[in-house]
């Protein structure tokens, strides 16, 4: 089985939010954005706009009948600015009009007068400041402080992370149509249907039951649609409601760079210590994180930073902080690692740093400290069914890791010009939403007479293959071909409070919902069967569309056992609610067990600098993940080439710039670059490591969406290890790395760290980098 | 509010008449107009491929003997060369007589059982009709969230397609050089394009490859009529004769000459259907490139890629295609012209640079008024150029560079393809003896206000013997020349040690034995 829209795809079928025919009548509408990233609105004209012809109407704060405050974690943010101007882009106005041309061309008439006030962009300088959106928090275990003295190595450290544009190829949209009876349905892009129905229902002012979101499909989501697709659909929405009539807001890419919060840049500083050996003793990190204007994520996103600092280490000592610290950038938030990608980058950095200290390969250090079974983390879960070992070892000799290095190591030595380096990066991620009420799904199963099945999930299909996987789950668990099954829209009318799509877990918990819906179904068709049969239920099964008895095929048939269920009168519908088991956490003491299992992995990444031009090339990306038992390959593979590119990117090109005046700089894709099929490695080598698990989603898989974004931080290293190499060549040992680790590590990075001698008058003028 | 233009083409099956502002954009036209919403909007810059269609006009093909064929539009009229454009910068005004293809326009192919001899059980709708371009993206999971997968079908389709690009892993790169792709990380989409190379190796024998896919199932059968249907509106249309019999562009009146637009759409495309445009490109007879005297006279109107893999320069300056293949994707280089490179004077310039160090001359033509103009001494400041609004350029040209020469051009850009340079450059250097310098011309883009040529250390250079202490010399002066800025690009201090760096990989290229890597990263310690 592959992908289950990609014949749709592929023929240009597959419909969008803005492909289906437009209702009769509908309006188009444009958002105003605030010119400045720090302020006051004194005055707001909207009558330039107004009079322009096509134009019907312009909504503001003011024309909110509800409340007008949105927020996944707490409600600080106005779906319009209103009074104070928080950030570059921020929604001010809607303009609504018969083409989506003329409202922007009117929305830029719209007069404003402001008083700015002073742009923090940092989170240092934020933190300083005591601008924070929440208390730090604290997770200690063991003592550093005590161990530190009993370190042989101990090195400390920064790091700047950039922040990552989610660039999902389909922009932010939605169409809101108004129905009967003070109803509303709205055609949305977005990763949470139930969040978008409440949000809407709370700005207009009325019930849930009075908003239907359906989500066919999107085009891309990576986090960026999980809290941020709401104020678009939620502003259509007031468009359509109050007009009465339907409305289209369709950002277009410019608008939706710099409106939208991205992953969140962190400012950290590390200390590690080491004994002789390379055992990490103890480890420290304070993360500032970016949250941006508002909250936002951020506080959930901190939390998986934190859980994750230590990423598959065993450190007996560890003491971390992180605080989400208030900016004037978008508001930062979900985006594929959902926060974990940057704690482990810290752990690496100083991993980095510690083995240039003692003289070792990092992945000597790497290896020593691999976690195994019955490690308690910081936060107080024990590891147990860990491979972190496993794929290690699996690695090392899939991949001919010690070859590797020789291979690196003699070109090295043969090339003046050109350097090679390759990194290791293991990965140890939890599954599950740390909100733990967020782990339930919910699946409705229609059997209908004719033998076709229909499923409906909270599973949005963002690409990741939710519909295909449960497509396969439920064939395999009714014992019918796929052919027969259709995946419906995610609809809050057929399910209602959809958990978002995230967290790497829309196919455990909706296909964990699936298999109970299906399995309330098989009940009523095997009693059926049972009597029909002369036999009981518990030796009937349904294998290849045919019922057996005692694993002997009879006459009867899938199609039939359905007619003869209908006419039964017994239920051909069943709606399954499913959460994960043995989970807990307590957010506020940060100790629990948030994690129903793990997924592990590793990658090898090789790279070869350009050390005269500073350009570089990606030699190979390898990696062994641990998939437990795969749904549907094809579509597990996707998911682990598909993080691997975005993490790649995350470290290599993708560089987010602002101005002084955190107005985004990078904000069209001439500007803003991420992979394309030419910077992707040449040798692409994924390996599954198929394993059985107890503890795991539905038929033994494991969760794949989010784990392998963080393999491509091993880029990051494999091209430090290479400019290393140069500069040894070069310099010998008289300039050793800067304290300070820069990512994204880009061309410019890598030439002015290979010729630091040639940097006479320092830093930019004009453009700030990864604020 | 600009004058329409009355325009006829073949949109997929169907004969369109339609009547629009000559800067009315293709994806517009598409989705708004016609309401076909399998081409997607991801960024209305040329930059991600989710609009990219296919526009066929009618060529004469022939095949010489390294299989590659040149094509020559309209001389003798026997079949249909598709390319691949994003319709997001591309003027319905240029559709006159052309074939447009979208998504939509490729159903058909193939009766659906055909397509369970592929083998997709359990995969979308039944009835659907394939061709293998499409039924190998699903084959090897291709496809993610689907959005980008309609540019992607038809820049693949669009390759196989055409007869002058190899089925290989080569072929491929270009084919979706112009793709982003958000979900797969591209090795489902290479896995396919190998797929796809391999079911339709046997095409590599057909010229007429339309007519094999066609007869394969891989195309609907409506294209075989195509080149009849094209024929009949060109001899149809008055518009087209007068405006295709032109030898050279029309000029006069108020509008604003646009040669390609791949820029100019790309920053006024809101703005450009009110805008008078002469759309220069529109229904323009072959561009090529002619040999006078030792210089090559160029059509200003031809494309990057046309002038890439013109024969004579190729001769000329042999690493072109290295060159071009740096420069934007495949289907913006298809649209990009010489002349609206050169008068677009963004400060990088992509092939400006090399223009200016091979020394070209400009014509510019304007009503029945002619002047001629050396490249160096058209930029006169940030975007300003010696030329009047409405003036044409008309041929670009440049001295064959001697035998005694290198022609050097490098480019650094963030993302090594499909980005725009922080510093790019090109050298002329000509040597007389073992190692007299007898000219040198340097010209470097991303420095300054315009595409700079530099004049001192050229001058420096000249008469010089070429070794590394003057090298390094030159370098220090080439410092003193250029007044870089921080911006989007990079830092100044960045393309500082850009323009020293490029300027010693042009000599260690060009002279390995004069001047060694190894002596100059000696030097560099």
């Amino acid at each position: 089985m592959k992908h289950y829209d990609s014949k749709l795809h592929v023929s240009g079928s597959a419909e969008f939010v803005d492909d289906s025919p437009a209702p009769q009548g509908m309006l188009h509408a444009a958002v105003f954005g605030s010119p400045i990233a720090h302020g006051t609105i004194s005055a707001l004209n909207i009558s330039p706009a107004l009079a322009v012809t096509g134009v019907k109407a312009v909504f503001s704060f003011d024309d909110i009948p509800g409340d007008g405050y949105l927020g996944a974690l707490i409600q600080d943010e106005p779906l319009f600015a209103h009074r104070q101007l928080m950030y570059h882009g921020q929604p001010i106005a809607l303009v609504v009009a018969i083409s989506a041309s003329v409202a922007r061309a009117a929305a830029a008439l719209i007069q404003l007068e402001t008083e700015p006030l002073a742009v923090v962009s940092c989170p240092r300088v934020a933190f300083a400041q005591g601008l924070m959106l929440q208390a730090s928090r604290i997770y200690s275990k063991g003592d550093v402080e005590a161990a530190w003295p009993t370190c042989s190595t101990v090195v400390e450290g920064s790091v700047e992370l950039g922040g990552q544009e989610h660039l999902y190829l389909e922009t932010n949209r939605a169409r809101a149509i108004p129905q009967e009876d003070g109803r509303l349905k709205v055609y949305s892009s977005t990763q949470s249907p139930s969040a978008e129905q409440k949000s809407i229902a709370q700005v207009l002012g009325i019930a849930m039951h009075l908003v239907e979101i359906d989500v066919r499909r999107i085009g891309g989501g990576f986090g960026g649609k999980e809290s941020q697709a709401t104020p678009w659909c939620c502003m259509a929405a007031l468009a359509a409601y109050r007009l009465q009539q339907p409305v289209q807001l369709v950002l277009n890419r410019a608008e939706d760079m710099r409106m939208t919060g991205k992953r969140h840049p962190y400012k950290q500083d590390y200390k590690i210590g080491l004994d002789d050996h390379g055992t990490i003793l103890a480890y420290q990190v304070t993360h500032y994180q970016n949250a941006g204007a508002y909250m936002d994520l951020s506080a959930a996103v901190l939390e998986r930073s934190i859980l994750h600092s230590t990423n598959a280490y065993a450190i007996a000592n560890v003491h971390i902080v992180g605080t989400p610290c208030r900016t004037n950038l978008p508001p930062s938030t979900a985006f594929r690692g959902f926060g974990g990608p940057q704690g482990m980058f810290a752990m690496e950095a100083a991993i980095f740093k510690a083995a240039q200290k003692m003289g070792v390969e990092p992945d000597f250090i790497q290896e020593q400290n691999l976690i195994s079974d019955g490690y308690r983390f910081h936060y107080g879960q024990t590891i147990k069914e860990c491979r972190m070992k496993k794929v290690w070892r699996e690695a090392k000799e899939c991949f001919d890791v010690r070859g590797a290095k020789e291979r690196v190591a003699s070109f090295n030595a043969a090339h003046n010009g050109q350097k090679k380096g390759l990194a290791l990066m293991p990965v140890c991620f939890g599954i599950s939403f740390t909100r733990t009420f967020l782990n339930q799904g919910s699946c409705l199963v229609h059997v209908y007479t004719d033998g076709s099945v229909a499923l409906a999930s909270g599973g949005v299909e963002m690409g990741q293959g939710i519909s295909s996987n449960l497509i396969a789950i439920a064939a395999r668990t009714l014992g019918i071909s796929a052919k027969r099954i259709r995946y419906n829209s995610t609809n809050t009318s057929r399910i209602a409070n959809i958990s978002p799509s995230a967290a790497s877990s829309t196919t455990d918990l909706n296909g964990g919902a699936t298999i109970v819906a299906c399995e309330k179904i098989l009940v009523g068709l095997k009693g059926v069967a049972a009597k029909h049969l002369a036999s009981n239920p518990e030796s009937i099964s349904i294998v290849n569309e045919r019922v057996q008895v005692n694993g002997s095929d009879t006459e009867l048939g899938w199609q039939e056992l359905v007619s003869m269920t209908y006419c039964s009168s017994v239920a051909l519908m069943a709606h399954g609610f499913y959460t994960s088991p043995g989970i807990h956490f307590d957010n506020l003491a940060g100790k629990g067990s948030p994690f129903q299992y793990y997924a592990f992995g590793i990658s090898l990444i090789e790279v070869t600098v350009d050390c005269l031009r500073g350009s570089y090339v990606l030699d190979s990306a390898k990696v062994v993940h641990d998939l437990g038992r795969p749904i549907i390959p094809s579509v597990d593979l996707g998911q682990v080439e598909g993080g691997l590119a975005q993490g790649i990117g995350w470290v290599t090109l993708e560089e987010l710039s602002y101005d002084n005046e955190a107005k985004l700089a990078s904000n069209s894709l001439s500007t803003y670059k991420v992979p394309d099929n030419h910077f992707m490695p040449n040798v692409i080598d994924i390996k599954f490591l198929e394993t059985d698990s107890k503890q795991s989603g539905p038929l033994g898989s494991k969760a794949v969406g989010e784990p392998p974004l963080m393999y491509g931080i091993g880029a990051y290293f494999a091209l430090r290890q290479a400019i290393s190499a140069f500069k040894l060549q070069q310099y010998g040992d008289k300039l050793t790395s800067s304290d300070i680790s820069l990512s994204p590590m880009t061309p410019e990075r890598v030439l002015l760290s290979l010729y630091p001698n040639f940097l006479q008058s320092g830093g930019r003028d004009g453009i700030k980098q990864n604020q | 509010m600009s004058k329409r233009f009355p325009i006829q083409f073949i949109l997929n099956t169907d004969l369109v008449t339609v009547e629009v502002p000559p800067g009315a954009l293709a994806l517009d036209f598409i989705r708004d107009q016609r309401h076909l919403s399998g081409t997607k909007e991801g960024c209305r810059e040329g930059d991600c491929g989710a609009c990219i269609v296919l526009v066929g006009e009618l060529v004469s093909a022939s095949v010489d003997n390294s299989g590659e064929s040149s094509l020559k539009k309209n001389t003798v009229k026997s079949g249909v060369h598709y390319q691949p454009m994003t319709s997001c910068l591309l003027p319905v005004g240029e559709l006159q007589g052309k074939h447009l293809v979208t998504i939509e326009g490729l159903r058909g192919a193939r009766d659906a059982a055909c397509v369970d001899a592929v083998g997709l059980e359990g995969v979308g709708s039944e009835g659907e009709q394939l061709s293998t371009v499409q039924a190998a993206m699903i084959e090897c999971g291709g496809t993610q969230c689907g959005y980008c997968t309609p540019g992607f079908i038809m820049s693949l389709t669009g390759w196989v397609a055409d007869p002058s690009q190899p089925l290989d892993r080569n072929g491929l790169n270009q084919a979706i050089s112009g793709n982003l792709c958000r979900c797969t990380g591209y090795n489902s989409i290479r896995k396919a394009g190998q797929r796809i190379a391999d079911g339709l190796s046997d095409l590599v024998q057909r010229v007429d490859r339309i007519k094999a896919l066609c007869e394969r199932g891989d195309l609907p059968a409506y294209f075989l009529g195509i080149d009849r249907r094209l024929l009949e509106l060109s001899q149809r249309s008055s518009l087209v004769d007068s405006r295709e019999k032109a030898a050279v562009p029309i000029t006069g009146g108020t509008a604003i000459p646009i040669a390609g637009g791949t820029n100019f759409f790309l920053q006024q495309g809101a703005q450009a259907q009110t805008m008078a445009l002469n759309l220069i490109q529109c229904a323009a007879p072959a561009a090529a490139v002619v040999v006078e005297n030792n210089w090559l006279v160029v059509d200003a109107r031809m494309s990057f890629e046309s002038f890439g893999r013109d024969p004579l320069v190729q001769d000329a300056i042999p690493d072109i295609q290295i060159y071009n293949k740096l420069i934007a994707s495949r289907p913006i280089r298809i649209r990009a012209t010489l002349a609206g490179n050169l008068c677009n004077a963004s400060p990088i310039g992509d092939l400006t640079c090399l223009m200016l160090a091979l020394g070209a001359e400009l014509d510019l033509v304007e009503d029945d008024r002619e002047r001629s103009l050396p490249l160096c001494e058209f930029y006169l400041g940030y975007r300003k150029i010696n030329k009047t609004d409405t003036e044409i350029l008309r041929t670009i040209r440049f001295p064959k560079p001697s035998i005694n020469a290198i022609v050097g051009w490098e480019k650094i850009s963030k993302r090594p393809h499909l980005d725009i340079a922080t510093v790019n450059s090109a050298v002329v250097v000509e040597l007389e003896g073992k190692r007299r310098i007898k000219s040198a011309r340097f010209a470097i883009g991303g420095v300054a206000e315009i595409p700079l040529l530099l004049d001192k250390t050229g001058q420096f250079l000249m008469g010089k013997e070429l070794d590394v202490d003057v090298i390094f010399e030159a370098l220090a002066r080439a410092q003193k020349e250029i007044a870089p800025i921080s911006d989007i690009r990079g830092s100044a201090d960045y393309k500082r040690l850009l323009v020293r760096q490029q300027l010693l990989a042009h000599f260690i290229r060009g002279f390995p034995e004069h001047i060694p890597e190894d002596i100059v990263f000696e030097a560099l310690r």
